[in-house]
């Protein structure tokens, strides 16, 4: 079964964990980072008792 | 011509028999959007929408302490989903079919999780081996049982990404092989019950990637 045979183990393992850096490096380069907008804060309101 | 019923997971080509195959695992990195440009492509767009959406799951997992951690986990993701994706186009082998690379993948993450975890926090990780409100008695069955399925887990996530993809590409090679003996409308039948198994596919190959970055994150918050 071809998934079973020993090709070039070692060297596959390497050139996967190279692959999976440089796809961490260029996600890293790739990423656009977004401002969050904030939303004006209402005005404070002072509570009182209503009274005469 | 099929030799053999697996032989679309055999990475030989037939450029000197050399196992070329393999480089089809370099693909995703022409699909990533580059900021070359000032204004960003509708491709560009629809790919930040996708990581920030990733970005901001995985950030839930894993606590408010470990914010940069997500770039390694959004990465594993496009990497499995680009190999899976891609696979299901004629011809284009699919590198996350092979035990090889599933397991290069999960072995060194969960091999540095435990170094870590054990190493620097050993006493949280033996906490961990107990579930909370366990009774006395059943203890040290627990801990064997946490243990066990501590110890599977990088096998889990290997075997589950290469047997998702090669059962899908299996079913479609033995349902595509029958073809050329079927009448006219067993064939029609067939075409379309393939291309229903193809959006299946597509589907498969985005979640499998998904669930497997999301089960790493998970043992990863686990450790800290």
């Amino acid at each position: 079964m071809p998934q079973m045979a020993p090709l070039l183990w070692l060297n596959l393992f390497l050139m996967f964990s190279t692959t999976f850096i440089v796809f961490i490096i260029l996600n890293y380069f790739i990423k656009v980072p977004t401002k969050i907008e904030k939303s004006p804060s209402p005005l404070q309101k002072v509570e009182m008792n209503w009274k005469w | 011509m099929m030799t053999n019923l697996f032989s679309v997971f055999d990475p030989t080509s037939s450029v000197l028999m050399l196992p070329l195959n393999w480089m089809s695992t370099f693909l995703g990195m022409m699909f990533l959007p580059m900021l070359y440009w000032a204004m960003p492509s509708r491709w560009s767009l629809l790919w930040t929408l996708i990581t920030s959406t990733l970005h901001k799951e995985f950030k839930t997992l894993l606590g408010s302490s470990h914010f940069g951690t997500t770039l390694m986990f959004v990465s594993l993701f496009s990497l499995i989903v680009f190999n899976n994706f891609l696979g299901l186009l004629p011809y284009v082998f699919t590198s996350t079919s092979h035990l090889t690379m599933t397991l290069a993948l999960a072995l060194p993450l969960w091999v540095a999780f435990m170094m870590f975890g054990w190493i620097n926090h050993t006493q949280h990780m033996f906490a961990h081996l107990v579930p909370q409100g366990t009774p006395g008695a059943l203890m040290p069955f627990m801990v064997l049982i946490e243990t066990i399925s501590n110890v599977i887990r990088p096998g889990t996530l290997a075997v589950r990404l290469a047997a998702n993809m090669i059962a899908g590409h299996l079913l479609l090679t033995l349902l595509g092989s029958t073809g050329p003996s079927l009448s006219a409308t067993l064939i029609s039948m067939l075409i379309i019950g393939q291309i229903l198994l193809l959006i299946l596919e597509a589907a498969v190959a985005v979640i499998q990637s998904y669930v497997f970055a999301v089960l790493s994150t998970l043992y990863a918050s686990e450790v800290t």
